[in-house]
């Protein structure tokens, strides 16, 4: 299963993070630092795979952002850059040609399209058309004020 | 209150141009966020709980909105509660104790009828963030939602049953019925999530996976619609159709195939179509190849499909793409020992994966050149990887040192191959070598009499030239120690047939030059100091004539920072005085040495050299080849006037408060002054006290005191490490901080190809362990018969010993090895964690 997912900067910022399954919050400070130091400058050419303390980290520089999982070690790690490019382009359909800021503004609307792809680091839906459909219905129920005041300065 | 929209608040931190600005936009914000927080103003609730997501996000502290969460979950609105879902994600986890608050509210939405979404978030938390006590509150719930009419609950509330079982696995009985009816859907988002579950399940109860054996014809049948199905384009990745979908299939059919003909010949042919037809080089494509390449191993796979398994990961080898040839290489790891001429044959492949830059790849080609490794190829190999130690980069250097040191331990078919092989490799990278190895070859040579001229005289003159090289030093100051009078000897001759002279002095001038470089050098550095200091102290009965200088040296070291080295020195000091001139030779013999336990393999058993072996081998590449052409058997042998002395009193095995002075001295019939008994005050007890944990473990540390070969650097050490006698051979099968499984092997005395093995189990840990067990699958050419364990439960105390029999004829007797693999269980029941530990265990002791 996905332990986690962090979306980081080039700058290590980070710009999401979901954990799938209990960490304390020292744990989860220390991933996270970890994590940009090992994946930031890593060349493109060397292996998306890393051993990291009990788990596997599997990630992809997806143009500013680096996208870093964390899996148990029985995953194939192939799939798992499916899973995660699965989510690229799905945030790409949502936001139209999704950029870095786009996420940084509505870091909410990412969070509510993973909740759609992954549950507890497992996926849970595979076809790109259902979960655009499921998000867009929930949208519509979300309160104008918050939602749509916020976004449509963009 | 603050008004500032989220969007503006986000604006107003990226303009921040320095840390300390947005510390302060973020404090100011916080301060009023929890004004608001404090007023129960409802209003803007939702948004401030958003802001408070980015603050954490950006790593400032967001306690104080767990209560506001927690209202906004309960919330009528579905804002509010889309967003307060949301921030229970992020901002708590498992350990808050605010969730039993929430349970309620998610009870609530479980069981709302206004809108499908509300029931999905409820289901979604528990999914991520449940606590055992949710999980017990709202099972109920999740199981009825498991059969809902809407796909889309279905799927996720079999999704957050996954995190249920995981947290309760007593309700996995519950779920069993609700899969036979999911088994059967037509959906991906089902099966999928099915899939999961059942995958769950067999982890955490791998007994269950008979149970669920019964669906291998359905799964093969929907694998083989879904490969067969037309173009869908919604499920449509690269050409493939639903690559995560099929990956999960197979995964589990791999599960259920693992162990079982039956199930394993039904599945043949889908997998056998899956490998030869699925096409593409993309990722897709790539991942499902991977997958089915793993479900083959696992299974009891035709040779058919077994070949074209290995021909994937063939092909994977080469690929351009470094992540496929990393995959290649841990598969073909794991291949090992299920068919090693299959990844024999990718050997030189494998060997040039070490040119890679990627020191992943690399580390992994060196693990599983390392396996290939055999008795038979092990010169080969080493010496392409000597090739790469002279040029590889620091990370790589250490990893690859000690591979080659490791498998010259194990294989070597040669002693002399063994010596001059790691004297390379210390010449090359001699402080990456870890100690054992450097103990493990003093060993080698310390009980090779044939060898000890050839590898003092060689290591001397190595030594001089390659002072950086800290291993070696401490192979070199422990050999001029030990067998100082050979080197000074005048008998060994050069190449060229001059001998070779060295005298005492230069010698010891030469452990001077090495505690000179040594000093203030670290940890490692104050062990070579020991080392040296050890090997001083032996030359005063070698070399009479240097006793002055020695003294001199061993002098300097009293004021050594360093308190072991300090007190080391002390000791040396008050045994080079003169009321032990009596004593002092018996002290410094050199010691008959025996096979060493810490070894991979007994090294000491083999062969000195091959037949027909010339001396002047390889070694000629070494900078200066001042080793002798010819090596002289010191006509008595060193050892054979102490076995006779000291040797019977190996098997005196003191007890643990047994005081060691006393012991050696008492055993030599000498009315030595026994000293205080008190350890820790009087340095002279301490320096044989320091051993004694060690020694009373193994046997008789009387006559080893000062011979053994240091084990490890830690410096109380130093005189421990006694060899044992050769005993029934045992084998950890596991070890983790509550359990230890050894294994004790004894032939059967009707039929030497039955082993019988007696598995010890016991208790580290401080709380009872439960429901002990071990299942054991073995190949087709072993014969099992597994025993029940003696009791499932053991007491905390280390006395307390579960056994379990075994019984295992191997018919390829001296041709194949026993591998087994070993699915270990046991319930930690303090803690209530359940452990399921499953390894290969192999390199089983054979020759006893």
């Amino acid at each position: 299963m996905i332990l986690f997912l962090l979306l980081i900067s080039r700058h290590g910022k980070i710009r999401l993070c979901k954990f799938f399954t209990p960490f304390t919050t020292k744990e989860r400070n220390k991933i996270m630092k970890d994590c940009s130091g090992l994946v930031i400058g890593r060349s493109s050419r060397l292996t998306n795979f890393l051993e990291y303390s009990d788990f596997k980290l599997v990630f992809k520089r997806y143009a500013s952002l680096y996208f870093v999982t964390g899996v148990t070690k029985d995953e194939n790690e192939l799939n798992i850059l499916e899973i995660m490019h699965h989510f690229v382009e799905l945030l790409d359909r949502y936001f139209g040609n999704v950029c870095e800021l786009d996420i940084i503004f509505n870091f909410h609307a990412a969070y509510f399209l993973l909740d759609e792809i992954i549950i507890g680091g497992q996926v849970q839906e595979t076809s790109k058309k259902a979960i655009l459909k499921k998000i867009s219905q929930q949208d519509l129920l979300l309160d104008e004020q918050f939602f749509k005041d916020d976004d449509k300065k963009k | 209150m603050s008004t500032m929209k989220l969007k503006e608040f986000i604006k107003a931190i990226r303009n921040c141009k320095q840390a300390k600005d947005e510390r302060a936009v973020v404090s100011k914000e916080s301060a009023l966020i929890r004004n608001a927080f404090k007023e129960k103003n409802p209003k803007n609730r939702h948004r401030n709980i958003a802001k408070l997501l980015f603050v954490n996000l950006l790593g400032y502290p967001t306690q104080f909105g767990q209560v506001e969460t927690i209202k906004c979950v309960a919330s009528d609105d579905y804002t509010e509660k889309r967003i307060g879902y949301m921030a229970l994600s992020q901002l708590m986890n498992e350990s808050s104790e605010l969730l039993m608050m929430v349970t309620q509210a998610i009870k609530n939405d479980l069981n709302s009828s206004k809108s499908n979404f509300i029931v999905a978030l409820g289901l979604t938390s528990i999914a991520e963030i449940s606590t055992e006590d949710m999980c017990r509150e709202l099972y109920t719930e999740v199981k009825k939602l498991m059969r809902s009419t809407s796909s889309y609950i279905k799927k996720k509330a079999i999704l957050a049953a996954v995190r249920i079982i995981k947290n309760i696995p007593d309700t996995i009985d519950d779920f069993m019925e609700v899969i036979d009816v999911l088994i059967n859907e037509h959906s991906h988002s089902i099966t999928l999530a099915t899939m999961t579950l059942i995958q769950e399940i067999i982890n955490i109860e791998p007994e269950r996976v008979g149970t669920f054996r019964k669906y291998t014809k359905v799964l093969i049948k929907i694998l083989k619609n879904l490969i067969h199905s037309g173009y869908a384009p919604e499920y449509d990745i690269q050409g493939i159709k639903d690559p995560f979908l099929q990956v999960r299939i197979i995964r589990v059919l791999g599960h259920l195939g693992e162990g079982n003909e039956d199930a394993s010949d039904d599945m043949n042919d889908i997998l056998t179509e899956i490998a030869t037809s699925t096409e593409g080089s993309k990722g897709a494509a790539n991942s499902i190849l991977y997958e089915c390449v793993r479900a083959i191993m696992l299974i009891e796979a035709s040779s058919g499909l077994r070949a074209l398994g290995i021909n994937i990961l063939g092909r994977f080898l080469v690929n351009k793409e470094n992540n496929i040839r990393f995959i290649a290489l841990t598969n073909l790891h794991k291949l090992v020992n299920i068919d090693y001429n299959a990844v024999q044959r990718h050997k030189t492949t494998v060997i040039g994966c070490l040119k890679d830059p990627d020191l992943v790849i690399k580390k992994e080609a060196l693990d599983l050149i390392y396996q290939i490794c055999k008795n038979t190829n092990v010169k080969g190999i080493v010496k392409e990887l000597l090739n790469f130690l002279l040029t590889a980069e620091k990370e790589f250097k250490e990893d690859l040192a000690n591979k080659i040191c490791m498998a010259v331990e194990k294989y070597s078919p040669t002693k002399k191959w063994h010596v001059d092989t790691v004297i390379k490799v210390l010449t090359l990278a001699g402080s990456e070598v870890m100690d054992n190895f450097i103990c493990s070859l003093i060993t080698l040579i310390a009980s090779t009499a044939e060898l000890q001229n050839y590898s003092v005289n060689k290591t001397y003159f190595s030594m001089k030239e390659n002072l950086e090289q800290s291993g070696l030093q401490q192979l070199g100051v422990w050999l001029i120690g030990e067998f100082g009078e050979l080197l000074v000897s005048g008998q060994t001759m050069e190449m060229d047939d001059t001998p070779i002279n060295v005298t005492e002095e230069e010698a010891v001038e030469t452990i001077e030059k090495v505690m000179e470089h040594y000093k203030d050098k670290g940890d490692k550095g104050d062990v070579i100091i020991q080392y040296s200091l050890v090997a001083l102290s032996k030359l005063t009965i070698r070399f009479e004539s240097m006793k002055g200088k020695i003294q001199e040296l061993i002098q300097n070291q009293v004021h050594n920072p360093n308190i072991e080295i300090q007190q080391r020195a002390c000791e040396f000091m008050k045994l080079i005085d003169e009321d032990w001139d009596q004593h002092r030779l018996a002290i410094f013999e050199p010691m008959p040495f025996q096979g060493d336990e810490n070894m991979l393999v007994d090294a000491t058993e083999r062969a000195v050299r091959e037949e027909g072996e010339g001396d002047e081998d390889d070694l000629t590449q070494l900078k200066r080849e001042a080793a002798p052409a010819q090596t002289h058997v010191p006509e008595e042998s060193p050892l054979d006037d102490i076995f006779g002395i000291n040797y019977d009193q190996q098997d005196e095995s003191p007890d643990d408060n047994f005081d060691p002075l006393g012991d050696i001295f008492g055993g030599m019939g000498t009315d030595a002054p026994a000293p205080p008994s008190d350890p820790v005050s009087d340095p002279l007890g301490d320096i044989f006290g320091g051993g004694s944990a060690t020694a009373s473990a193994s046997s008789g540390l009387g006559s080893d005191i000062f011979g053994g070969s240091p084990a490890s650097q830690t410096p109380s050490d130093l005189f421990g490490s006694a060899p044992s006698a050769p005993a029934a051979p045992t084998y950890i099968a596991h070890e983790d901080s509550n359990i230890k499984v050894l294994f004790n092997f004894e032939r059967d005395s009707m039929d030497s190809s039955t082993h019988r093995i007696t598995a010890v189990y016991t208790n580290k840990s401080s709380s009872v362990l439960d429901s002990i067990n071990m299942q054991i699958s073995v190949k087709k050419y072993l014969n099992l018969q597994l025993f029940a364990v003696s009791s499932s439960s053991l007491q905390p105390m280390p006395t307390e010993q579960v056994t379990q029999e075994m019984k295992i004829q191997n018919t390829h007797e001296g041709k194949d090895p026993i591998v087994l693999r070993a699915r270990i269980t046991y319930t930690h029941v303090a803690s209530g964690q359940k452990v399921v530990e499953t390894k290969v265990l192999e390199g089983l002791p054979t020759g006893y």
